[in-house]
């Protein structure tokens, strides 16, 4: 796939989907389109990381659980993502480390994302790879 | 639509056959222009989902504002049975006790309109405001559990305000219910840092002219006057809030099938009331309506530090504040007679009538204030609650305009630099800490908040009292 994810737009509502050849893949652009709802990742230098370890019961509450500690780093800890590389352990569990820099005055920020959603939520294979759905509150 | 009735004015039907599942009626407030609009999202289908809900008691209801929201439709009022109902975290939504408090000045608009830029800029300098802005005063854990413990009672301890202030908040300014052991050590950092913060979005702080008033004698009791001066704040519990409620939702997932719930959809997660999660969740969100509380009583103190600076006289009376997202337990005539049911408010304003004890001894004989606010640039309004709220909607009635426009469009639609002009022309000035903000919350991206306000008066769940008219906008 060529992108690897794009910004979804209703009434009140934003969101993403982002794309993956494998489930790791599309978890770590999930990171980024977090962050593109927020900054542009672009504007985001690579200086320092965060590690972030998941675990839940089904893929779903994973991809929300690593989302929720993906958007705490950014609202809690002031730290915006460029980059993301997840590895899955067993089933429903990760370890993903984010890489980017801490906020300054610097970064265009646009908005605060409130929180990850399970409005229309979807991970799913699909013919060549995977697809991630999320709506966030803004 | 076939499921979809009219039963009277302004009030619609929206039968139980509609969808398999669904334990009651919806009822939808609404003239035919915003039915229209409602019908176009999937707030019908979320006023079904929410009427599917165990427990709850009568219909599932939603106000003319209503749109499209996150499990719930904002704009939706759902009472449960405490003892066989469901609490539902995304009943109130991530913005707990997001809400609205407004502020009478003793000056008149001729007094104001020279001071309104410096004004403006000042009290963009003493409230922090826009995305990642900090508060001012740096909280100790000992002071955030106080906080989120006593909420406004605790900011007037601390010198932001006077005591006279929390008379004239609902509750108080403070929900006794509050455990800060149930909020997460998450929560509290995201708190400590946002305590005393405008923060982005929708949330602003106007300065207003009272433009109109319909109910003399409401006004009168409320301190309000035509071609006075009123600041409009508008802003909830910030990351804390936030935060509570993305723990809570975890664990009602969790919950789910510990008590055998099915749910058509996962946003609408919940568990009983009286189980160990429900009364964790009602603590921790009492805990997060009194860091709003606090949060909107430092924002005033600073309010009146600008004013007292600048004009000499920084008198300015606090009318009321009330919630827009919130759940609480209330008195109300049910099927079953009188009863306690547990209201979940999701951008929808409690409106008790006169004569309600829950009022303050001040407004009582009147009915307590409602506070509408319009979108940037338009009109808000005060309303006072009406005799209907409590034999339809369990107390409850509208909260605001209601998107209508997605925000892409919207900042497509105009330049800030347009926007900025176009408001100067119908003189209101703009201070924004973003420019695209301010673009996506232009006034064509909302319901028309006159039509909004009609509903509910005509319907009478509320009554109007006066309209206020922006002529200077902080926003986030």
């Amino acid at each position: 796939m060529s992108e690897s994810y794009r910004i979804l737009e209703h009434t009140a509502d934003i969101g993403f989907e982002a794309y993956g050849a494998t489930r790791e893949e599309g978890l770590a652009n999930a990171a980024i389109a977090l962050t593109s709802i927020i900054t542009d990742p672009d504007s985001v230098a690579v200086k320092n990381k965060h590690t972030i370890e998941v675990s839940a019961g089904d893929w779903e509450q994973l991809l929300v659980r690593y989302l929720n500690e993906v958007l705490y780093i950014i609202d809690g800890e002031s730290f915006l993502p460029a980059k993301a590389d997840v590895k899955l352990q067993e089933d429903y569990s990760l370890i993903a480390v984010l890489y980017g820099e801490t906020r300054t005055e610097d970064h265009d920020v646009r908005t605060d994302v409130k929180a990850i959603t399970y409005h229309q939520l979807k991970f799913e294979q699909v013919n060549n790879g995977f697809i991630v759905r999320v709506f966030v509150d803004i | 639509m076939a499921n979809l009735e009219s039963i009277g004015k302004y009030r619609y039907r929206l039968s139980k056959t509609y969808r398999e599942g669904m334990k009651s009626d919806g009822r939808i407030y609404a003239n035919e222009k915003l039915l229209e609009a409602i019908t176009k999202d999937q707030t019908l289908d979320q006023v079904a989902n929410v009427a599917m809900l165990n427990g709850l008691v009568g219909d599932s209801i939603a106000m003319p504002d209503a749109h499209q929201g996150y499990g719930f439709c904002i704009g939706g009022v759902a009472a449960v049975d405490p003892d066989e109902g469901v609490v539902s975290a995304g009943g109130v939504g991530f913005d707990i006790n997001c809400g609205v408090r407004l502020l009478a000045s003793p000056f008149e608009v001729s007094d104001i309109r020279p001071h309104v830029d410096n004004l403006l800029e000042e009290l963009f300098k003493a409230i922090p405001c826009g995305t990642g802005k900090e508060g001012k005063r740096k909280l100790s854990e000992k002071e955030i559990h106080d906080v989120l413990q006593n909420g406004a009672q605790w900011a007037v301890q601390q010198g932001y305000g006077e005591d006279i202030d929390v008379s004239r908040i609902e509750e108080n300014g403070t929900i006794k219910s509050a455990d800060a052991t149930k909020v997460s050590n998450r929560a509290k950092q995201r708190g400590i840092k946002q305590l005393g913060t405008l923060g982005s979005g929708n949330h602003f702080l106007e300065i207003q002219v009272v433009e109109s008033v319909f109910d003399d004698e409401a006004a009168r009791v409320f301190g309000l006057h035509e071609g006075q001066i009123v600041i409009l704040i508008h802003t909830g519990s910030r990351g804390l809030g936030h935060q509570v409620c993305t723990d809570y939702l975890d664990i009602m997932q969790q919950g789910l099938k510990k008590y055998k719930i099915s749910l058509p959809d996962r946003q609408l997660a919940c568990v009983p009331v009286r189980s160990e999660e429900g009364e964790g969740y009602l603590k921790a969100m009492a805990a997060s309506a009194n860091f709003a509380f606090a949060n909107r009583q430092m924002i005033t103190h600073w309010t009146r530090g600008v004013f007292n600076r600048l004009l000499k006289n920084g008198n300015l009376r606090l009318v009321y504040d009330v919630a827009h997202n919130i759940a609480k337990f209330e008195k109300h005539q049910t099927d079953k007679g009188e009863r306690e049911v547990l209201v979940h408010r999701k951008g929808a304003t409690r409106a008790f009538p006169k004569g309600h004890p829950d009022v303050n001894e001040e407004y009582r004989g009147v009915g307590q204030p409602v506070l509408i606010p319009g979108s940037m640039g338009t009109s808000s309004y005060v309303l006072a609650g009406e005799e209907n709220s409590m034999r339809e909607s369990y107390g409850s009635t509208c909260h605001g305009a209601g998107r209508a426009m997605s925000r892409k469009k919207a900042s497509r639609d105009i330049s800030a630099n347009e926007l900025l002009q176009q408001l100067n022309q119908k003189g209101v000035k703009v201070r924004g800490a973003s420019k695209r903000g301010l673009t996506e919350e232009q006034p064509d991206a909302y319901k028309d908040v006159e039509s909004v306000v009609d509903v509910v008066h005509e319907a009478g769940l509320s009554r109007k009292v006066a309209r206020l008219i922006p002529i200077g906008v902080i926003k986030g």
